[in-house]
């Protein structure tokens, strides 16, 4: 069991511009791998293609989750395949409380595991204790006047919660404070497992410290241009991306190059 | 038999008071000459009603249904042809001379003219009502022109609750007048959830000083709905709220029309909507804040938003102040929006198939409105109906 995409060719449906150059990727179940990569070479293009986001169109290549083609399916069925985004910005809700979504996203993403309203609140109790949330956020409107480190606790919160097959978080560690970040990897560790498998789209080697994955690729201008060890991060964090590309004979552009 | 001949026949089975009689006589007389109101420019809800094949069935019940405690209040809740003639005189000044005039408009003068049923309830002053009172438990749902009077004491307290049961297929109307003494304070839950053709409903309320109602209206009609509710702030530091939701789907056309009027001075009014319209459905929502000259340091604000959930729905919103006076504050927001992507698509990401995450958003989009009504157990109970028509869908 394992996600599996080959060659996948992705252009951003406004413009029409192929952000996606051809990707390449296998994370086998039970496996944490990492994505590292400048900004704007399309760590998360990929991810919310995998989601299914209508913005981005496939023109080419495929994804295959557990053995099903994920290609034409939409969103929700992703999810309720066990597919999970843990999102760069999460979105505010007005109107709708946290703890409510969360009970009905459950309840349609395991459809034959029915909770009781106390079942529910129990582990709902449990997972906010582990993540040092406070209980108030549960009855507030999802995500609505939340910090920027609140969001992500409460996207590790939603996975902890609804159990996935595959996590992909999306920078789930920027905005998050030092104690919250140790917090938010705990979240992560915790949900090891033989039938889980996440990808962790970072900037920073430090919270793969705390996570310690089993690959880690680097994305450049649209594709998987290397992938290494746990080194391979502290590698990145020390010298560069320049230089990288320079050892990889690459000609790409970097945002950042004179 | 034509239909005075039917009003004629039905007053006198019913032992009516001359007054009545004579005033329903005159009402069905003048009515063909009289206007219906007019709203500026849409084309609203139309407000005449078929009076053609009224079922005249009903027996007068003398029974005061008030429960035993109430009753030992003071509190008359009764058939309102009955009280007609128990409160004979109570009934002559108050009927439709207050809240509604019964000879302003077309539409009142028929529906005094063809009344079949109501109910009448009397709170009597410095009395505080501890548990709601339902108005909706002994009325004839299934009449066309049905009418609720109610007149509270100065001083006095209750919480009011009507909800639709087994309404008729045809036409209905439902009038409802409230009338407050002096430091009289009324909440008014209203679930408006008719199975009628074509439904009315008007709540004509008039304040004396101090006096404050606040309406809860959920209206969650079948068909095409015309509501009406007009709230006359006549006493000095008078205050009224209209909160309502209100949700319209396939092909209902709904107009909501929402008045209140400052005339003493010190008076607030606030009118707050939030409707739904999917499939081919329209609303309108007519919200009218009026301040009076003279009427001193008073405010009147609204604030309506709809939510067109299809591309065939039509949501609009008419909001008007007129103001004569200076020494005043008023406001209005209105807003017509669609459903967010990033949102439907953050809520899909959690598995939730197109129609669970609309319904989420849809009560998303009603609750920071609903959230504010304040009895838990009356608020639940239509979100419930809510919930069963969002599934209606
Ligand atoms: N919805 C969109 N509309 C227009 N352009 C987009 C959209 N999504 C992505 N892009 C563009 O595609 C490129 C890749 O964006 P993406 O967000 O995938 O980068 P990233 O690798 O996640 O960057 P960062 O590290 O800054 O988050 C960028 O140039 C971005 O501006
Ligand atoms: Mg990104």
């Amino acid at each position: 069991m394992s996600l599996v995409i080959n060659n996948l060719h992705v252009k951003i449906k406004e413009n029409n511009r192929e952000v996606l150059k051809g990707v390449n990727l296998n994370i086998p179940d039970g496996e944490i791998h990492a994505i590292m990569g400048p900004n704007g070479t399309g760590k998360s293009t990929l991810v919310q293609t995998l989601m299914g986001s209508n913005k981005y169109q496939i023109t080419d290549g495929e994804i295959i989750f557990n053995g099903t083609k994920l290609n034409n399916l939409a969103v929700d069925e992703r999810a309720r395949l066990g597919l999970f985004l843990g999102m760069q910005y999460p979105t505010e809700i007005t109107g709708v409380k946290n703890s409510d979504f969360i009970k009905a996203a459950m309840e349609a993403t395991h459809p034959n595991h029915h909770l009781t309203v106390l079942q529910f609140l129990q582990r709902f109790e449990h997972c906010m204790n582990f993540l040092d949330i406070d209980h108030h956020y549960a009855d507030r409107y999802l995500n609505e006047g939340f910090s920027g480190g609140e969001k992500k606790r409460n996207e590790i919160l939603q996975m902890m919660m609804l159990k996935p097959r595959l996590a992909m978080l999306d920078e789930i560690d920027s905005g998050l404070d030092i104690d919250a970040l140790k917090v938010v990897s705990n979240g992560i560790n915790h949900m090891r497992a033989k039938d889980f498998s996440a990808l962790i789209i970072t900037h920073y080697d430090r919270i793969l410290h705390y996570v310690t994955p089993d690959v880690v690729h680097v994305m450049m201008d649209g594709r998987v241009v290397t992938s290494g060890g746990p080194d391979l991060a502290s590698k990145l964090e020390k010298e560069g991306y320049a230089k990288l590309r320079d050892q990889l004979g690459l000609k790409i552009k970097l945002v950042d190059d004179e | 038999m034509t239909i005075l001949d039917q009003i004629e026949r039905y007053s006198k089975a019913n032992h009516e008071p001359q007054w009545l009689y004579e005033k329903r006589r005159v009402a069905w007389q003048i009515q063909k000459d009289l206007k219906q109101p007019r709203l500026n420019n849409v084309r609203p809800v139309d407000w005449n009603l078929n009076h053609e094949q009224i079922h005249w069935h009903h027996q007068v019940d003398f029974k005061n249904y008030a429960s035993d405690e109430e009753q030992k209040q003071g509190i008359v809740k009764m058939d309102l042809l009955a009280a007609a003639s128990q409160y004979s005189n109570l009934m002559q000044e108050n009927l439709m001379e207050k809240g509604v005039m019964w000879n302003q408009y077309r539409f009142a003068a028929q529906h005094l003219a063809c009344l079949q049923s109501g109910v009448f309830l009397f709170i009597p002053s410095n009395t505080v009502c501890s548990k709601p009172i339902d108005l909706s438990d002994i009325l004839s749902h299934g009449d066309l022109e049905k009418h609720i009077l109610v007149i509270v004491g100065a001083n006095s307290e209750a919480t009011l609750e009507f909800k639709d049961r087994a309404t008729a297929k045809e036409h209905g109307h439902l009038m409802v007048e409230i009338l407050l003494g002096d430091n009289a304070h009324v909440k008014y839950y209203d679930a408006a959830k008719s199975q009628n053709r074509k439904s009315h409903r008007m709540l004509y309320a008039y304040l004396a000083q101090n006096a404050s109602l606040k309406t809860y209206v959920a209206l969650l009609n079948y068909h095409d709905a015309l509501y009406n509710s007009q709230i006359n702030l006549d006493g000095d530091g008078s205050e009224a709220e209209i909160h309502i939701i209100n949700l319209g789907t396939n092909v209902q056309h709904q107009s909501i029309c929402t008045h209140i009027i400052n005339r003493g001075s010190n008076t607030r009014g606030l009118i707050k909507e939030r409707g739904v319209v999917d499939g081919h459905a329209r609303t309108h929502c007519y919200t009218n804040g009026e301040i009076v000259k003279g009427a001193k340091d008073t405010s009147s604000d609204q604030i309506s938003r709809l939510l067109t959930l299809s591309k065939q729905s039509r949501g609009e919103i008419d909001p008007i102040l007129l103001i004569k006076d200076n020494d005043i504050v008023a406001s209005h927001a209105a807003s017509i929006g669609k459903l967010d992507p990033n949102q439907l698509y953050y809520l899909k990401s959690r598995g939730l198939d197109d129609q669970t995450a609309d319904s989420i958003l849809i009560r998303g989009f009603l609750e920071p409105l609903l959230t504010h009504f304040p009895d838990r157990k009356m608020r639940q109970s239509m979100v419930d109906l809510l919930e069963e028509r969002l599934d209606e869908r």
